[in-house]
């Protein structure tokens, strides 16, 4: 299992571009991928629930993969965290 | 005549008959017998309604930018999201819901959801939903007709348009939109920008609107109602010369052969982001005279790292086609630097233009690394904001060997590119025999240079007159002659540049380029040919 924790810095907050584009990122590994926060855990694969945590800039998140392609998957995903919020 | 006022979220002025389009009624609650055969007719129309998406997503990236397309790209994402397709699906099969009902509702309660949030942002997404649900639905209701059918172009009345709308209507078909509800910051909007199309939103809209000729002045947030003969006059008046000039103009906007004193004169655009950069080639600009780079740096939280600028700098590039670029490093004043630039606080009059990245190498550093990397993939050139000293000069070359050994150790692909500077107060233009032999070539601020020249009120409409406008023409010519001494180009930037009745003069001054907003870009090579042609 890997995980990351990360400080949302896009001003505008975990919005519709980087949910949808984590959506689609997350569907081409074969690990599981869940983002929390609060206590709540959500698939990566899941556009409105994402949309619906409202994670605001500033906000820190939490990303759990687990499965065969974690390694890759956690480096590709922290480098989309970086580009994109 | 009847006058609303409302708020401009796009620009322009339209005249034109009024089509209203009939709020989207809410499907009536209904219920289903047969839930097997509800469901069988939504599957149906959701494979058509994902095929209507895609089409939409690969029209919107052929036609606009990156960011914009991909509105369109998120579409396609939420007709395929769980939990809004479960969530029909036990509408249908559980609660016995119509098909078009159980996708009506689904939207409903995502779009509750998304307002949950608290989030203004997040909330305005629940447009983008009811969009997609909305085209499920016509598949559903095959018999709904199509948005707008009419021979001869309108202007189109809405409580609220979706993206997805604008996109199905012919661009040549609408002059312009009126609406109820919207912000400048909706889907629609940014759509409505890039295609040029005037908006008024915020506007009492009522079913007396439709089939009534309407006049929409942005310029003044106004829209009139069965306008009174003289304002449609006024209206049809300036619509027609703003049109008439720009066909006489646009006949020369490609051209691009100009030669004035057997001297090669070029026409160039401003642009402070990708969608600039693409609207200025449209324009018919001979290249960007002057890329702004403080749009990659404002807006954030926090100073843009090295790869996010250069693959902003590549998509620059890339949109201008081959043709030549030129990027400002980073210049900041005391109303444009954002809130984590706290370098600034108490000091930006100090830090104006090159002062500051020389203060803070390790910031200047990053861009020109990322400018390095970029030059790769075209002609990019870079210059230098507000440059007065030969030391100034000499500490860029010092960072720019820097970050070119950094490049080198991390192996890295990249490109030197060639050097300007930019000419904007008197100090500069005092010691301009001196500058000159250290860079590749000089534009001149004309804006800065005009209110240092004459200590002018930074925040006020600059207006030259007869005398100052001579003394600023003089001082151009001084520091073009030097220049064309040592065999380097002059670029003028600044809003005189784009001032077509300054244009000869300041070619006999001797400036080889204009740099000017890309609407003007076609105006000036007009007078242009009409100058070389005498």
């Amino acid at each position: 299992m890997k995980e990351i924790i990360y400080t949302v810095k896009n001003p505008m907050g975990f919005h519709a571009r980087p949910a949808g584009m984590l959506v689609k990122l997350s569907k081409e590994y074969s690990s599981e991928i869940s983002v929390s926060k609060d206590g709540q855990m959500i698939s990566a694969g899941r556009l409105f629930a994402l949309m619906a945590l409202g994670i605001k800039c500033g906000e820190e998140i939490k990303l759990i993969i687990s499965g065969d392609d974690e390694e890759k998957a956690a480096r590709d995903i922290e480098e989309f965290l970086e580009n994109n919020l | 005549m009847r006058i609303f006022h409302g708020e401009s979220i796009s620009s322009g002025i339209a005249s034109g008959k009024i089509k209203l389009l009939k709020k989207n009624t809410a499907p009536v609650k209904r219920h289903t017998h047969n839930p097997q055969s509800e469901w069988g007719i939504f599957c149906d129309a959701k494979i058509l309604a994902e095929k209507e998406l895609s089409t939409r997503a690969k029209y919107a990236s052929e036609i606009m930018d990156k960011a914009t397309a991909d509105i369109f790209n998120i579409h396609c994402i939420m007709i395929n999201d769980e939990d809004y397709l479960s969530m029909i699906k036990s509408f249908i099969m559980e609660k016995s819901y119509s098909a078009e009902y159980a996708v009506y509702a689904a939207a409903l309660e995502l779009v509750h959801m998304l307002e949950a949030t608290g989030n203004g942002y997040m909330a305005l997404r629940g447009e983008d939903i009811r969009d997609v649900s909305g085209v499920i639905i016509k598949y559903i209701n095959e018999s709904q007709n199509d948005i707008i059918d009419t021979e001869e172009a309108v202007i189109i009345a809405a409580d609220e348009l979706m993206p997805g709308d604008v996109l199905k209507l012919k661009k040549e078909k609408i002059l312009g939109f009126i609406i109820k509800k919207g912000s400048y910051n909706s889907h629609f909007a940014i759509l409505a920008r890039t295609m040029n199309i005037p908006v008024i939103a915020g506007v009492d809209i009522d079913d007396s609107f439709d089939e009534k000729m309407a006049v929409i002045d942005v310029f003044n947030n106004t829209v009139f109602i069965d306008p009174d003969e003289d304002i449609i006059k006024k209206a049809y008046n300036d619509i027609l010369k703003m049109k008439k000039l720009q066909e006489q103009y646009d006949i020369f906007k490609e051209k691009s052969d100009f030669v004035f004193d057997d001297r090669q004169i070029r026409i160039c655009a401003n642009a402070g982001s990708v969608q600039d950069v693409r609207a200025a080639l449209k324009s018919g600009a001979d290249g960007i005279g002057l890329f702004r780079s403080e749009f990659v740096y404002l807006n954030k939280t926090d100073y843009p790292d090295e790869d996010e600028q250069f693959e902003i700098y590549t998509e620059v590039i890339e949109a201008a086609k081959g043709k030549s670029v030129v990027i400002r490093t980073l210049d900041t004043d005391c109303d444009k630097y954002a809130a984590y630039m706290s370098e600034f606080e108490g000091a930006c009059e100090k830090l104006r233009g090159i002062a500051f990245s020389l203060k803070f190498p390790h910031i200047f550093k990053i861009q020109l690394k990322a400018l390095m990397r970029a030059a790769v993939f075209g002609d990019l050139r870079v210059m230098y904001p507000m440059v007065t000293s030969e030391n100034e000069i000499d500490e860029i070359a010092d960072i720019i060997k820097e970050a070119e050994n950094e490049l080198i150790s991390e192996a890295k692909e990249y490109r030197t590119f060639s050097g300007g500077i930019m000419i904007e107060n008197p100090e500069a233009v005092k010691n301009i025999n001196r500058l000159i032999n250290k860079t590749d070539f000089v534009s001149i601020g004309t804006n800065d240079l005009i209110r240092y020249t004459f200590n002018k009120d930074r925040s006020k409409a600059c207006t030259l007159t007869k005398h100052e406008a001579k003394k600023i023409i003089d001082i151009i010519k001084s520091v073009a002659r030097i220049a064309h001494l040592s065999g380097k180009s002059v670029c003028i930037c600044g809003e005189m540049g784009a001032d077509v009745s300054y244009l000869e003069e300041l070619l006999k001054a001797g400036v080889d380029m204009f740099s000017v907003v890309p609407p003007k870009v076609a105006e000036l090579k007009y007078e242009l040919s009409k100058i070389v042609n005498k």
